[in-house]
């Protein structure tokens, strides 16, 4: 550690934090302690709950409605900024401390042009006299934006995520701050853009020997982009060191457990080598056959191909996996091969029986077959029903067996995704993320599918967590055989539980393969961008 | 330009299907017109001729599809036809009245307005949590209270102790104080609850972080971030007010004693005068048709995600009139 230097830029000391009300309150981190020196590049790394964004807001004192900074220093270049009034709190953030924000989307005011909103970083610091319309087209064009005149009259909404994720970091660094705090800069953006801003972030903070708080929950994005890891877990530091160290070998045994879950292109491959079904299947065809489907959408600002000319089969039994970044079609394709959505042309066939066309109502027996995971299981459960009721709604749906028989059907399908059975008449509101997932796992099980499809269906969890949904995922497939169309942005992921793989881009299937092969030898010039933009690309010992 | 068009025509449907609606209703209403025409006073019989005569007159003699086109052909030409009552063309009538209900109007939406956004935006910004509560507690109250119970308070304390305003009458700005107040609190407790509730969304929004982070003051953030975009759902509300003023203006006026498009409405009403019933419903729908003409027209200016083609859904997603 380097805590032995005459002048820290930063220095927590035992700092505690608490949310709740008056009378309540929950305790968020208990003690932390790290300092930094000038120009070093730390990472906090953690899952959700673990405390490093309260961390990271606590420092300038942006804690959310009902959290309070209990006890504890935090002493930036001399100063205890737990201790500063107001004027004086203000005048150190975006001046001294900048700050680049998790999510682009909502991180810039919807009714401001980016210009004002730069020049308002400039101005709250009395720094907008004259020449303050040349420094924000500076600052533009150093955040890698082409046009910067063209930016700074535009809205928020006519920019993508990545250029606004520019914008933002043009904000951060208008006042040329001593430290930037970013926290998950990149966590809403594709992998490609996610490189591309990192890597910039890297290059403007080494020009100005800026130091760096990254603040961020995938170990990959940490080893790549800093000196430093410091892992939380539970509002505690647990380990603190180079990053060669702490994750090549990690000392404490959540590290551990986080590495070990954590998926890269040289982690485990959880898909059984043989899919079940391999005999009957090259007998019977594939299980779902998708040829030639295409989709446009209409609306007054125009047409746009979203699906086009897509075709593949899968298997009973197997894994395929849809890659491709966020517009590339891959979600659009599900829904055409649910029928939630209809085909401008193209056939569906699913063992054998071909569903484009289909009026809804003889739709409806095919539906038992498939089923659907969705991304957010916080969104896609009902607040409303219990578990069990959630778990039987399919069956109740298509009036399969009689209520008691479903309540049996729901508990044990609750054992098979290993939850206790005493959460059958809880309410999902009582269950974390992970847990939410499961049930809805058990609900999609519930009319034996032969196929389910799963939408982003790990990527709203942490980790640690996701590794056991995959787990759960690929022990499932074993025992009942049923194939997966596995929709994901995330390629270490899709690795790990796909046995074949499209590569989809702009409406367009770009390569398609063996899942092993594709990744280690891709033919396609966009399918090799995508591997490369993965964090951690270069596996730290494993 | 197509989303200008789309919600002119929008507007001329509506006013389109008020008068249609309107005419209905008033037919059915038991009653023969001609009787009501003849025997003004009551006392008087008609004979048949006579009645004859006024149908004739008053084409109540055709069939009943006849007279609705011929109602629409006068409205379309600003012939809203005859009062009963006064014998004179209503559109006389109206003009006559409808200036000073357009003054206390506007002067209550201004009211309204005002009040509307310093009680709900002082209840956010306030630190002190008694001074939020106690203004959070104020559009309720305002809103729960009768009319009538508040302007009679308002006159008895104002005009017949302190004698600052006039209790009675329609000439100058004095004569608008009390009926406008009146008139405006039902109004400002709307635009209190809904500025206050979006405010406090929009201060959790991350840009209000963002912009807190820049170092900006906490009146800064407030009004140049979180109130900027709190107006937008506002807006619709003292769109939808404007009506109201309008329509319930009947109460205040009787009150204080004014002419006005209410006390008009309210006498022709007593006095089964169809033509000038259906013609003051006709104005106060043109008036809640236009201002939601021009709420939608100027929110694609304030709100610049929706300057773009096809962005009718979003305003009226925006101003929550449609389901996502």
């Amino acid at each position: 550690m380097s805590g032995t230097d005459p002048q820290p830029l930063l220095a927590v000391d035992d700092l505690k934090v608490s949310y709740g009300s008056r009378s309540h309150r929950t305790p968020a981190l208990h003690g932390v302690s790290f300092s930094m020196v000038p120009g070093e590049k730390i990472s906090i790394v953690g899952e959700s709950g673990s405390g490093k964004s309260t961390t990271a807001h606590a420092l300038i004192g942006l804690l959310p409605a009902g959290g309070r900074i209990d006890s504890g220093a935090v002493s930036f270049a001399g100063r205890d900024l737990t201790r500063l009034g107001d004027r004086a709190l203000r005048a150190v953030r975006g001046a001294e401390i900048g700050l680049i924000p998790q999510d682009p989307m909502t991180s810039l005011n919807p009714v401001r042009r980016i210009g004002k909103q730069v020049e308002e970083a400039l101005a709250v610091h009395g720094r907008a006299g004259r020449g303050v319309e040349r420094r924000v087209l500076e600052g533009l064009r150093d955040a890698g934006l082409p046009d910067p005149e063209r930016v700074a009259a535009q809205f928020p909404h006519e920019l993508s995520g990545g250029m606004r994720q520019r914008v933002l970091i043009a904000i951060a660094l208008a006042c040329s701050p001593r430290l930037v705090i970013a926290d998950e800069p990149t966590s809403a953006l594709d992998v490609t853009v996610q490189r591309q801003i990192l890597d910039h972030i890297d290059r403007v903070t080494a020009a100005e020997g800026t130091s760096m708080l990254l603040i961020t929950h995938d170990l990959g994005v940490a080893g790549d982009r800093t000196d430093r890891i410091i892992v939380m877990n539970e509002g505690e530091i647990v380990e603190d060191g180079p990053a060669d160290s702490v994750l090549g070998s990690p000392a404490d045994a959540y590290t551990k457990r986080l590495l070990a879950a954590a998926p890269s292109l040289s982690s485990r491959v959880l898909y059984s080598g043989q899919t079940v079904a391999t005999a009957e299947t090259a007998a019977a065809g594939p299980l779902v056959s998708v040829r030639a489907l295409r989709k446009e959408f209409h609306t007054a600002a125009g047409s746009h191909l979203a699906v086009d000319d897509v075709s593949f089969d899968i298997a009973a039994g197997e894994t395929l996996a849809i890659v491709g970044e966020s517009g590339s079609g891959k979600s659009t394709t599900a829904r055409l091969l649910l029928q939630l959505e209809k085909a401008d042309a193209g056939s569906v066939t699913l063992d054998g029986a071909e569903l484009t066309g289909l009026s809804a109502a003889r739709i409806r027996p095919h539906r038992l077959a498939m089923q659907m995971v969705y991304q957010s299981p916080y969104a896609s459960l009902s607040p409303r029903f219990s578990v069990g009721d959630i778990i039987s709604e399919p069956l109740r749906i298509h009036r399969i067996a009689s209520a008691a028989e479903r309540r049996r059907i729901a508990a044990s399908l609750l054992d098979q995704v290993a939850l206790p059975g005493s959460v059958l008449d809880r309410s999902p509101a009582e269950l974390s993320g992970g847990q939410r997932q499961r049930v809805a796992i058990a609900r999609a099980l519930a009319p034996q599918p032969k196929l389910i499809v799963c939408d982003e269906a790990v990527s709203a969890l942490d980790v640690s967590v996701q590794a056991q949904v995959l787990e759960l995922l690929a022990e499932i497939q074993r025992e009942r055989g049923v194939a997966y169309l596995f929709i994901s942005h995330d390629l270490a992921v899709v690795r790990q539980i796909a046995h074949r793989v499209v590569v989809m881009r702009r409406g367009r299937v770009v390569e398609q393969g063996d899942t092993e092969a594709t990744f280690a030898h891709p033919v396609d010039e966009y399918t090799r961008q995508l591997l490369d933009a993965i964090p951690g690309r270069q596996p730290v010992s494993t | 330009m197509l989303y200008v068009l789309r919600r002119v025509l929008a507007a001329v449907f509506v006013m389109w299907a008020a008068f249609t609606v309107t005419f209905i209703i008033l037919y059915l209403v038991p009653g023969d017109p001609a009787l009501l025409i003849v025997g003004g006073d009551g006392g008087v019989q008609a004979t048949p001729e006579e009645l004859a005569a006024v149908r004739a007159e008053y084409g109540f003699d055709q069939p009943v599809i006849v007279q609705y086109f011929q109602a629409l052909g006068g409205v379309l030409t600003g012939n809203l036809g005859m009062s009963y009552q006064m014998r004179q063309p209503v559109t006389e009538l109206i003009g006559a009245q409808f200036g000073s209900t357009f003054a206390l109007a506007m002067f209550a939406l201004v009211v309204a307005v005002v009040a509307g956004l310093v009680i709900g935006g002082a209840a956010v910004y306030t630190k002190s949590r008694i001074l939020s509560q106690l203004l959070d507690s104020l559009p309720p109250i305002g809103a729960s209270l009768p009319t009538f119970w508040v302007g009679l308070v308002l006159m008895q304390v104002f005009c017949f102790q302190l004698g600052w305003f006039p209790s009675a009458g329609d000439r100058g700005f004095d004569s608008l104080v009390l009926p406008g107040i009146t008139m405006a609190i039902p109004g400002a407790a709307s635009i209190a609850q809904v500025f206050a509730k979006s405010l406090r969304a929009s201060s959790r929004d991350d840009y209000v972080t963002v912009a807190t982070a820049k170092g900006a003051s906490r009146m800064r953030v407030f009004i140049g971030h979180a109130a900027r975009n709190a107006l937008l759902p506002t807006i619709t509300v003292a769109g939808m007010i404007v009506a109201g003023l309008f329509a319930y203006s009947a109460i205040t006026e009787s009150i204080f004693s004014r002419a006005g498009l209410g006390m008009a409405l309210d006498n022709a009403v007593q006095a089964k005068d169809i033509p000038m019933v259906s013609g003051i419903v006709l104005v106060i729908a043109a008036v809640f048709v236009v201002t939601n003409l021009i709420v939608d027209l100027v929110y694609p200016i304030i709100d610049p995600r929706l300057r773009r083609p096809g962005a009718s859904k979003a305003v009226r997603l925006q101003r929550g009139l449609v389901e996502a």
